[in-house]
Formats: structure tokens, sequence, C-alpha cells
């Protein structure tokens, strides 16, 4: 009983640990797609510059594309890590109570 | 407007649906339980299910809106692609998770969850079914625009077909056939789309002695042998984007119905096609611009995490660390996918195959200059995008229906037989109305109808949704009213657009509010009604 308790309450701490990560990521990327549409609304003229060939808009465009992807795999993996950090104390949870 | 059929076009077509139709008749006993027919009984994969959010989200508003808005006005067509895909972040970093522990076959379990309320269930149900209908329209009208090249016959027809096809799919086995066909249609655009973009790059462009592109197939310059042009020949991804950029446009002008011809006396730098004004008219000082476009971007990032069929697919997943991973698989594959269309629009746009009448088109257009055989494939496979998202559409309606609103707001008691059945009628009804709709929309452009879906769902579901699952002192009125504000202000806003004012012959500056995108009033709206009535009072629940 006691170590269902404790893991009814690993797993909230679990959720709430993950959806922190989560919070924190997403800020980060709010921020940037933010700072992308600020610029397209009061500096046009700046995403128009060249930048490698082609304009800036594109550029910054194309690395916001790429970066969607990169961040959803720092989120899993972060995550995983997350996750199994918690499986470990649980498991040591069981443990201790079969002793 | 009706194009001359290929017969390879037509055999290609066929042979999709009868593949689909053939594959939902398969796995027709699947789905002879609510659980089977909503979600799949949560037993897909999760690189099946990241595969199928692909296919279902890659809509014909992706595949013929965004390549064909880009086509017709450049950069900012492309601004539509990154704001698609950011709301795959709101998804995944806030939502993934949540909304599978806490749902079982509908959008409405999740925002419910904490609440048992019959107001809520059925406010959420009806959100599901405004949302869905209105991401239904860009998808019928966009397969009438399909339709019509490949087997010569009128829009309306192309619209009753898909409807009827995809009300079948739907209807006969329910999440499971369209997990399959989602899948399917989501590897084949992907890998279509390559091969196009592949075409594009080795074709390159044709430019006069004077280094400008002349948008024409090389295969049509026989026919204007008055001026001298060469081919470019095949160019690397970043070596076709830089001549762009650095080279002038000729622009076209409409040759009859369906064709463009170069108007060699005007010509558009391509750093101004590639940089925005194409469609937002951000320069102009005029702040009600800036707010429809930042409102435009706002409802992007933010509808895809409210669009319900999306949200149902983390149900047929097993696991969160599953449903992670398919999200990650949905966003790669998307991502990939908008940085195609860019090279597709501009290829298109390069290559004159622009329908004057329906930028929708061009893309098809585009495959039909590389032969009959592609056309045949890439329109076949268009179709199928269609298919896809449509039968995704259609089930998170009929789910809504049977399940929120006739088990659990009505009370019915059902067997499970009848309640799938029950889903299958309103999948039949749903199909309907959607096939009238495709048919009153006909013509415009389907990103831009998208727009409006993801306006609709970010307003009423977002901020309903978000406020449910993490703010404590959320109550059920509170919800209900978040609900319902969102909904009718973004409907009543769309209806007063400049846009729609135009649909009713109207001029565009008669319309009472300058703005198309709704987002940015009907969110905050929807938001601080759901905190006033919450802190008003009312039963919190316990979590």
């Amino acid at each position: 009983m006691i170590v269902q308790q404790y893991t009814s309450q690993k797993l909230d701490l679990l959720f709430k640990a993950k959806l922190q990560l989560g919070i924190r990521l997403l800020l980060c990327f709010v921020a940037v797609y933010a700072l992308f549409v600020s610029l397209h609304v009061y500096k046009p003229q700046w995403l128009a510059l060249p930048v490698a060939g082609v304009s800036l808009g594109l550029v910054l465009g194309v690395c916001l594309i790429v970066s969607t992807a990169v961040m959803a795999l720092v989120f899993h993996l972060l995550s995983c890590r997350i996750e199994r950090s918690f499986a470990d104390q649980l498991q040591r949870a069981f443990t201790a109570e079969k002793k | 407007m009706v194009f001359q059929q290929s017969t390879l076009a037509v055999v290609l077509f066929l042979l999709i649906i009868a593949l689909v139709v053939g594959l939902s008749c398969t796995l027709i006993r699947r789905s002879s339980s609510p659980a089977g027919y909503f979600v799949a009984s949560g037993g897909v994969h999760w690189g099946v299910n990241g595969i199928s959010f692909i296919g279902d989200y890659l809509s014909a508003a992706s595949f013929l809106g965004v390549g064909g808005m880009i086509a017709v006005v450049g950069y900012d067509g492309f601004l539509y692609s990154i704001g698609f895909l950011s709301g795959w972040v709101v998804l995944l970093l806030l939502l993934a998770e949540p909304v599978r522990r806490l749902g079982h076959f509908t959008f409405t379990d999740a925002i419910d969850a904490y609440f048992q309320s019959r107001g809520l269930r059925l406010a959420a149900a009806i959100s599901t079914l405004v949302v869905s209908i209105f991401y239904l329209i860009p998808q019928m009208v966009g397969a009438g625009a399909l339709v019509t090249p490949l087997l010569g016959v009128p829009h309306y027809v192309g619209v009753l077909l898909v409807g009827s096809v995809v009300t079948i799919i739907v209807a006969t086995s329910g999440m499971v056939s369209t997990t399959y066909v989602q899948c399917v249609k989501g590897a084949l655009l992907l890998v279509v789309s390559l091969v196009l973009v592949v075409a594009v790059l080795d074709r390159g462009f044709v430019v006069d002695g004077d280094g400008v592109i002349i948008p024409v197939v090389a295969t049509q310059e026989k026919t204007m042998s008055e001026r001298s042009m060469e081919a470019t020949g095949a160019l690397g991804p970043l070596n076709y984007l830089q001549r762009f950029y650095a080279s002038d446009v000729y622009q076209v002008r409409a040759d009859g119905d369906h064709s463009v011809v170069p108007d060699f006396t005007r010509t558009k730098s391509g750093a101004d096609i590639l940089s925005s004004g194409g469609l937002f008219n951000l320069d102009s000082g005029k702040i009600l611009d800036r707010i429809d476009f930042i409102s435009l971007m706002l409802a992007l990032i933010c509808g895809t995490a409210a669009l319900p069929h999306i949200l149902i697919r983390y149900y047929t997943v097993s696991s969160n660390e599953a449903a992670r991973k398919s999200t990650i698989v949905a966003i790669s594959g998307v991502g990939l996918f908008y940085l195609l269309s860019l090279f597709i629009g501009l290829g298109a746009m390069t290559s004159g195959t622009i329908n004057p009448n329906d930028s929708n088109m061009a893309v098809p257009l585009l495959a039909k200059s590389f032969g009959v055989v592609f056309f045949a494939i890439v329109t076949a496979i268009a179709f199928s995008a269609v298919l896809g998202t449509v039968s995704g559409l259609i089930l998170a309606a009929s789910g809504a229906v049977a399940h929120d609103i006739m088990d659990r707001v009505l009370g019915i008691k059902m067997t499970a037989l009848e309640k799938v059945s029950a889903g299958r009628i309103a999948a039949v009804v749903v199909g309907c109305v959607a096939i009238y709709l495709g048919l009153v929309f006909e013509g415009m452009n389907v990103s831009y109808l998208a727009g409006w879906a993801f306006a609709v769902a970010a307003s009423a579901n977002l901020p309903a949704l978000l406020m449910a699952l993490f703010w404590r002192r959320t109550t059920s009125q509170g919800v209900v009213v978040a609900i319902l504000s969102g909904l009718i202000v973004s409907l009543g806003l769309i209806l007063l657009s400049p846009e729609m004012y135009m649909r009713y012959g109207y001029a565009a500056a008669q319309a009472p509010i300058q703005l198309n995108h709704p987002a940015i009033i009907a969110m905050p709206i929807s938001l601080v009604a759901l905190i006033v009535v919450s802190l008003r009072g009312g039963r919190v629940p316990l979590r």
C-alpha cells in the first residue's frame, strides 16, 4: 500500500517534471517565433537583406523549421532521462519494500 | 473549366480508390468495438502513428495550398509553412502526454477529465464539430481542384467523388483503416514531393540573354523562338535559391482560363519574391495589416495543438514514450515536406505552371509539365492526401456525435455495436455536410481557408484545453464559456471579414472589421472569459 502510494506520488512528480521541462523549452521556442514574427512586422527591410546568397528571412525561416525538429528531439531525450531517473527511484523503493 | 483527361491518370485514380476502399473493407472486423472504431484499440506502433500524423496533417491545404501560394506570392506563402509546423512544438511540449493520459476516444474526454460536466461535454463536442467541418472545407475544395485536371470532370463531381469515398472509408472501419490510409499516404507524399523537387532542381531555369528567368518549361522554348533563351541545367538546392534570388523573373499574364504566358514587359526581382510583401502588406504602415499578420501567425502556432483530429491520434498509441516518438517522426516529416514545398512552389512559378483562376492548381500543373505519367502519379497521391485528412476529420466529428453527445451528454444507452453504428451514421452525415461546403467555397486558396480553421480551433479549443489541464482554479462553467465565446467570436469575425464580404458580392472595404484572421481578438476573449467565470465561483475539481 505504501509502495502504491509512493508510486502514485512519483508518477505525479514525473508528470510535473516533464511538464516543467516542456514549458521551459516552449518558452524558448515561442521567444524565437515571436522575434521572427516581430521582425516581419517592424523590420521587414532587415529580412530582405542578403545572407548566404538568399534573403535573411528565408534563412531564418529554414532555421526555424530545423530548430522545430531539434527541439522535439531534445525534449524527447531529456524526458527519457527524467523517466529513467524516476524508474530507478521506484525500483529502489520496491527493493526496500521487499526486504 | 474542364481539362483533357489522361487514361493513365484515371487508372491510377481508380487504383487508389480501390486500394483504400479494399483496405477499409478488409479491416472492418477490427473496428467492431468503440475502442477499435474510434482509436484503433490504442495498439498502433509509434512509427506507424508518426507517419499517420504526417498523413493526417499534410492535407490539401499543405500539398496544394502552400505550394500554390508560394508559386503565386513567393516568400509569404512560405510563412504559412513555418506557422503550420511551429504548432507541433506546442502540441509536443505541452499537450501530447496530458491529453493521452486523460482521454480515451475524443478531445472532449481530455478537456472534461477533471470536471465530468455534461454542459462542458456538449460545448467541447460542438466545438469539435465546428472545427472539423471548418477544416473539411479546404480539403473538399482541394479535392475538387485535384480531380478536375485528373479526370476531366467539373469541380462538383470531384467534390462528390472524394466525399463519397472518404465517407465509405470512415463508415466502414473507422480509425483502423484511417490510420493505414494516412500512413501510406504520408509516406507516399514525402517520396513524391522529394522526387518532384529533384525534378525541379534538375530542370533549373530558362533564362534570356539578360539572365532574366522566363517562366516557361524548356519544352516550350521552341514556341517562343523570337527570344534568345538558354536553360541553366541542373542546380543544387542552395544554388537554385541563390540563382533565383540574384535574378529577375518575368511576370505572367493569363492566357485563357487555365494557363499563363510570360509577360515580357514586367519583371520582378528574385530578391523581392523571396522577401515579404507578396501577400502581406506589412510595409504599408497600416496598423490593421500588421495586426492581421500577427493574428494569422498566432492562429497557425496555436491552431495545430487544438485540432481534434490530430489530438485523437494520441489515443492510438500505448504509452507516453510512443506518443512523443510519433510526434518527433511527425515533426521531422512535416518539416521536411515544408522545405520541399518551397522548391515546389518556386519551381511552379519559374515553370509558368500556374492557373490564373485557381492557385491550388500550381503543384499538379507543375507535375504535368514533367509528363503525363508524373502528373498522374502526383495527382493520384495528392488525392490520397485529401482522403487521409478528410477521413481523420470525419472520424473526429463522428466521435464527437456518437461518443460525446449521444452517449455522454444525452445519456442514450447503447451497446458497443450500437455506438459504433451511431459513429458510422454520424460519419455519413458529416460527409454530406463536407460535400456541400466543398461546393460553396470553390476556387478559394485552400491554405487561406485552413488559416480560418486554425483560427477557430485556436480560439475555441486551446485556451479552454490549456486552462482545464493546468490551472487548478478552472471550473467547468469557465471552460464552457471559453469554448463558446472563442467559437462565436472567431466565427463572427470570419463572417464579417473583408474576404467574406467579397464572397457576399460586396467591396472588402465595406466589412465592419478590417481583419481577415480573428485569433488575435478571439483567443484573448476566450481566455479572459474563462478566468473571469472561474474566479466568480463554481465547483473547483480535485486533481
